[in-house]
């Protein structure tokens, strides 16, 4: 970014809901928030929360953040103040850069004394370092003290849902960021006429390619707002409009647009690669995106957010039959992935493991805990192909994805056992693909039992958005089996049986 | 119709089609995106049953959460479009 800052100063770096950025003007605009932080402690090895809507300013944020040789923590923006409080305690944030009425919401009894650049106004003390559209005009700050951090210093951590009601910070380092945007750059040949979008929220590891990607190409990165996400006919607008050569997103909002935004009508198409990663793309859909634009490189990426991306499979210029799975591909950026088998031997050709993965993109840990030694074992089964490669099956755990998030059951059940009325509760999943929903079934002795409503008002206050469940069962006891086990076989059946009713 | 109609006939459908016909005590200000009634697909079942209902368009650039955030707001959405004049 620095390289680019000084060689093409004028060239646009980002453009976002509130404004663009050059390079020069983000390198200043990043200077100066790192100014900031440097007066409040900030330094080497500290985090610093970001808990803002997708914006340029962000951006300059999470620059500014690593230039200080911190680590940032991107939080959901739609995370209820509870759980972003949990986050900032758990990971014991120096600063928060956030609005107003946000930090006054989280920053109260033990967390008050963390400084707040509050992007909306003033900071408590010394001023707002500047709106982007200011950024040009102030003259340039001498560079803060550079912390000169790299290699195995954390660059971010991102927050994921955890079995034990707690969520995990997976902790990533540079040398671990750099394993993966060093590959995709070399992999999509990335230039600085390239105009990646970003569709996916900061908080989210699929943002990582577009922001560092493009920063490292000297191309511009164009933010999808938030509110924008997911409603197909901006997103198609979009498309149109800032003509972005790479795009980045789960399957579930390219499916969108074409189901339901007109993608497929458009009469040309800017893109040159789409990729995508986070949940299996159905095939169907596919072939009808590889058959409209053939020239388009279609790459599927894979791998939890402790790895990042470590296999990758491009889609040639036949996409797979309707029926037969897309595969995840092979090992990239330097991992080396496997499937180990139940006895833990290699899996080979035909046969199905749980992936495996060891190398430069796996995570230094999860924060408080022990670093991560040895390969991680990810959860996920897999098949491996004749061919080389493998095919994703499934979780081991009651891990799930849901419209390209990741949830765990365990995680949602604490939550609605808090619950006063709820004595236990076991979450499945109903449905699948983008029908797929949330299925509490709750053990209350209350009378009248929890309603819905109540329930979704209390995992809202807990849990992000998308963990809220989506349905709610009132039983006197849950189901359980010969080991005193929940009976879960049993509940995923009881919650088909509904959902065939409810699609009838 | 007014729009008291229009919240009323939008929130028996949500009840009925997202809620399993369970009157929750959905009002016409429950945060209905906040709370995960409505997700990114629900919108979409939902504007086709208000463009067949209501005989209205929905343009793909009013699909936003603001639009949507609960029954007072999309009925008015929806009354904006020319919808619930007189059926």
């Amino acid at each position: 970014m620095l390289r680019h800052a000084a060689a093409t100063p004028a060239a646009l770096a980002v453009a976002g809901p509130d404004g663009s950025l050059t390079y020069g003007e983000l390198d200043r605009l990043a200077r100066r928030i790192a100014r900031w932080l440097v007066a409040r402690g900030v330094g080497r090895g500290d985090r610093v929360a970001l808990w803002l809507e997708k914006s340029a300013l962000a951006v300059a944020a999470m620059q500014a953040v690593l230039r200080c040789g911190a680590g940032y923590v991107p939080i959901d923006p739609l995370s209820p103040p509870a759980r972003c409080r949990a986050l900032l305690a758990d990971c014991g944030v120096a600063a928060l850069v956030s609005t107003e009425r946000r930090a006054a919401a989280v920053l109260t009894g033990e967390l008050g004394g963390i400084p707040c650049l509050c992007t909306d106004g003033h900071d408590r003390d010394r001023g707002w370092p500047g709106t982007p559209a200011a950024a040009g005009e102030e003259p340039p700050p001498e560079s803060p003290p550079c912390a000169g951090a790299g290699g195995d210093d954390l660059a971010y951590i991102l927050y994921t849902s955890g079995s034990t009601g707690r969520p995990k910070g997976v902790a990533v380092s540079h040398r671990n960021a750099l394993a993966f945007t060093r590959w995709a750059e070399d992999e999509l040949a990335a230039r600085p006429d390239d105009r990646f979008a970003n569709h996916a929220p900061f908080h989210f590891d699929l943002s990582v390619l577009d922001l560092y990607v493009a920063f490292q190409a000297g191309a511009s990165v164009h933010l999808v707002p938030d509110a924008s996400s997911f409603a197909p006919g901006r997103l198609v607008r979009f498309v149109a409009e800032q003509r972005p050569t790479v795009w980045y997103s789960v399957p579930s909002a390219l499916v969108m647009m074409m189901e339901h935004g007109g993608l497929l009508e458009l009469d040309e198409v800017s893109w040159r690669a789409v990729l995508f990663a986070g949940e299996p793309f159905p095939v169907k859909h596919l072939r009808r995106l590889r058959e409209r634009w053939p020239e388009v490189r279609l790459l599927n990426l894979y791998g939890p957010t402790e790895t990042n991306v470590c296999t990758c499979f491009e889609v040639g210029e036949r996409a797979p039959e309707i029926g037969v799975s897309l595969p995840i591909g092979s090992a990239c950026c330097g991992d080396r992935v496997w499937a180990r088998r139940d006895d833990g031997a290699a899996a080979g050709p035909g046969e199905i493991g749980e992936a495996m993965v060891e190398g430069p993109t796996v995570m230094i840990g999860y924060w408080g805990e022990a670093p991560q030694a040895g390969p991680y074992a990810t959860g996920d089964l897999v098949r491996v192909l004749a061919g080389g490669g493998f095919e994703f099956l499934g979780r081991r755990d009651h891990m799930v994805k849901l419209r390209g998030h990741r949830i765990d059951l365990g995680e949602v059940e604490s939550a609605l056992a808090e619950h006063p009325a709820v004595r236990e509760a076991a979450v499945v999943v109903g449905g699948s693909g983008l029908a797929a929903r949330l299925i509490a079934f709750v053990a209350s002795g209350a009378v009248p039992p929890p309603s819905l409503l109540a329930l979704k008002e209390h995992c809202a206050a807990r849990l992000p958005r998308y963990m809220i469940v989506d349905r709610v069962r009132v039983l006197d006891e849950l189901p359980r089996t010969r080991t005193g086990k929940v009976d879960r076989l049993a509940l995923a059946t009881r919650a088909a049986a509904a959902d065939q009713r409810e699609g009838a | 119709m007014n729009a008291a109609a229009v919240v009323e006939q939008l929130q028996a459908f949500i009840s009925r089609q997202m809620l399993e016909g369970e009157d929750v005590g959905l009002t016409a200000t429950t945060p209905l995106l906040e709370l995960g009634i409505l997700n990114s697909m629900e919108v979409l079942s939902l504007i086709a049953f208000i463009e067949s209902r209501f005989k209205v368009v929905v343009p793909p650039d009013q699909i936003l959460a603001d639009n949507f955030k609960d029954l007072q707001t999309i009925a008015g959405l929806v009354t904006s479009l020319g919808g619930g004049a007189d059926h």
